[in-house]
């Protein structure tokens, strides 16, 4: 059998895993809170609501309430926390289930990812 | 040349132990999460366009793929919020007069109480709260 050389480590390398994981534990407290709700209302309630008189009412209703700062402020907290999140725990499970060389590109397309779904997140609401 | 050495764990590592695989399940839901976000996104996008856009984006939940997928969804975004509180105290722990809340009731004033008021305020806000 060979030789074991086990590598004492004493230096550690800078590590941004505490802002991204701020990130992650807020998105994580943001979608927890609000998305079970969320889903119910954009996938059950809203799509069934019957007749058409009814339907535009709806519309306007949502479209005012969203529209109204202090929602667009809180939904764009949640959304765009929520992709800091998933985008965590997303590098994590890939992490986890073997992708343990070269993660660079891989925290690139994560956190990148959810840079530009936050953006697209504030510019979508900011343009409501 | 710095070899480190790995232990050889294969993708299907956490099948083993049921709370491994319970592990993975809660990591797992981001994916559904992900998904959701998107959607989240076009919806938004809908709302600003116009009544016609916003009811293209809406009715593409009702077909019997749609509603499989979101019925997936809302479990994993369950499974999330459940997971999610009962760990808070853990990594958060509550004290009172410097005695410690006990976990089960730290969750409830933490994670399921808040919980429980935003789904209200927002059911309330989006359904009932129109003139």
């Amino acid at each position: 059998m060979g030789r074991v050389v086990v590598e004492r480590v004493t230096t550690f390398k800078k590590s941004n895993e505490a802002f991204w994981w701020s990130l992650f534990s807020a998105g994580g407290v943001m979608s927890a809170l609000f998305l079970p709700v969320m889903v119910v209302l954009c996938g059950l309630v809203l799509p069934w609501q019957s007749g058409e008189g009814d339907r535009r009412a709806a519309y306007e209703h949502i479209h005012g309430l969203v529209s109204w700062w202090p929602v667009r402020l809180v939904l764009a907290g949640v959304i765009a926390l929520s992709f800091f999140h998933v985008a965590h725990r997303i590098r994590h499970v890939l992490i986890d289930l073997g992708w343990r060389h070269q993660t660079a590109p891989l925290s690139l397309v994560c956190y990148g990812g959810a840079i530009a779904g936050a953006g697209m997140t504030v510019w979508l609401i900011v343009s409501l | 040349m710095k070899r480190r050495y790995c232990t050889p764990l294969g993708p299907t590592w956490f099948l083993g132990r049921a709370g491994y695989r319970r592990f993975m399940a809660r990591e797992a839901t981001a994916f559904a999460m992900a998904a959701f976000l998107v959607y989240l996104l076009f919806l938004l996008r809908g709302l600003g366009r116009g009544y016609h856009d916003y009811l293209e984006i809406i009715e593409l939940t009702k077909n019997p793929i749609a509603v499989f997928v979101l019925s997936l969804i809302f479990g994993a975004v369950l499974y999330h919020s459940f997971t999610w509180f009962n760990l808070t105290p853990k990594i958060m722990p509550m004290y009172v007069a410097e005695e410690k809340v006990p976990d089960f009731w730290a969750a409830i004033l933490m994670g399921y109480l808040p919980w429980a008021a935003v789904t209200a305020v927002v059911l309330w806000g989006v359904l009932w709260w129109s003139g």
